[in-house]
């Protein structure tokens, strides 16, 4: 076996130097080389999956927040709704009050108005009907010719302005 | 003078001895093989030195050589576990060789001459290198495969003498058939002997044949041809590298127990 395999050169020293320095080969590689570049790898394999895992983390509390938040405004918008019919509600009232007292105080002024008006009309009237008689008692002097008395004067105004206050 | 042509001597099949160091011969491959630790010692040091978590160029380079292996090594064993454990070994084998095949092919190399041989020769293309890591291989893969089974069951798998006791208790018959099978186990012994030649040979039989015909192919005519033959021999050294590395990883995925859980790829 040996003798045919020493055709194609076989030298078992060789042989043992070459596999030897093989096996020096792979001790550099191992430690050296492969150790490393795996540990890196893994390094870069696990930083990838903590950012992968930190990603899906806050997209997840992304989610729940905006869901929050959603609800939130939801919470906000009904509860503004009632703020504003609350509102509404009160400012109603206070419309209807401060009508009613505008009302009121308008009715008041147009009934003071109506009695004071009232009272100048008939001081006016008094007023026309005194000067009236007199005109009327002075026509009567002119017609008569004479000159009425003071008691005749008075008697005569009186009976004109009765007269004139029966009509 | 032909100027269309590089004539060379057509390289012999016996090992380039340069010198002798008490006695023990150190042959050109030997040399070569130093000029690859060395190679490697340099890899190494930029490994330790610049390889960082964010990659440079060359360091994706290495990472993806490295993940190449490992993908193709999970491929052959079909068990993440074997993988991890067998992976130093076939990933320097693979490596080793693929440099090996591939700085013959470095011109300038070869042409270094001490006392008129060549001072270095591509490894693979002396046979005791390819032999002594066959051999190494299937050594290793043996003891692995003893601790695995105990050495009972190893033998067991050679000589089935327990199986023809047994076949002869049941019958004749059964115990002739059994024999046929004491025979067939004694024939793995030499299986595993044809493991280490086929696999020696055939990586150094294609390394060989690569660089004779390149010598003749300079020799009919230096330009383009040999060229293409260049390119042929860079695939076949990165391919011989890789079927080397595969089946020493089969033979061991052989060697083993079969795993429990089954494939965990």
């Amino acid at each position: 076996m040996l003798d045919i395999l020493g055709t194609i050169g076989f030298d078992w020293r060789v042989a043992v130097a070459n596999l030897v320095s093989f096996l020096i080969i792979y001790w550099i590689l191992k430690r050296y080389v492969f150790g490393p570049v795996k540990a890196i790898i893994d390094e870069r394999t696990q930083k990838i999956q903590e950012g992968l895992d930190k990603a899906q983390q806050s997209e997840t509390e992304l989610l729940v927040a905006q869901q929050k938040a959603d609800e939130t405004v939801k919470d906000a918008k009904a509860e503004a709704n009632i703020i504003v019919a609350n509102a509404k509600d009160i400012a109603d009232q206070e419309v209807a009050s401060a009508k009613g007292r505008a009302e009121n105080e308008a009715k008041g002024v147009m009934e003071k108005a109506q009695a004071q008006i009232e009272r100048d009309r008939k001081t006016m009237e008094t007023e026309l009907f005194t000067k009236t008689a007199n005109l009327v008692a002075l026509g009567v002097e002119k017609l008569l010719g004479e000159e009425v008395d003071e008691s005749k004067d008075k008697d005569l105004k009186e009976r004109a302005a009765k007269a004139m206050q029966e009509r | 003078m032909n100027i269309f042509s590089v004539q060379q001597d057509i390289p012999g099949i016996e090992p380039v001895f340069l010198f002798d160091i008490f006695g023990f011969p150190i042959a050109a491959s030997t040399a070569m093989i130093f000029l690859i630790i060395l190679v490697f010692a340099v890899l190494a040091l930029i490994v330790q030195r610049t390889f960082k978590t964010v990659p440079t160029r060359f360091q994706n380079l290495i990472e993806m050589l490295y993940e190449g292996m490992v993908d193709m090594l999970n491929e052959v064993t079909a068990d993440k576990k074997r993988s991890e454990i067998i992976f130093p070994v076939i990933g320097s084998m693979f490596m080793y060789l693929l440099v090996a095949n591939l700085l013959g092919l470095v011109p300038g190399i070869s042409e270094i001459t001490v006392g008129g041989s060549p001072l270095f020769q591509t490894p693979t293309s002396d046979f005791n290198t390819t032999f002594g890591l066959a051999l190494g291989s299937i050594i290793v893969i043996n003891i692995i495969s003893i601790k695995e089974w105990g050495i009972f069951a190893f033998l067991g798998k050679f000589f089935k003498v327990k199986e023809v006791f047994q076949a002869f208790k049941e019958g004749i018959g059964k115990g002739a058939i059994s024999l046929v099978d004491l025979f067939v186990g004694m024939l793995d012994i030499v299986g595993e002997i044809a493991k280490v030649i086929s696999l020696s040979i055939r990586l150094f039989a294609n390394m060989y044949a690569g660089q004779i015909l390149m010598v003749i192919l300079m020799g009919a005519f230096a330009y383009i041809i040999p060229g293409v033959w260049y390119g042929m021999n860079i695939f076949v050294g990165a391919l011989q590298a890789m079927v080397f590395a595969v089946l020493v990883a089969a033979y061991y995925m052989l060697a083993i127990k079969p795993s429990e859980e089954g494939s965990d790829r």
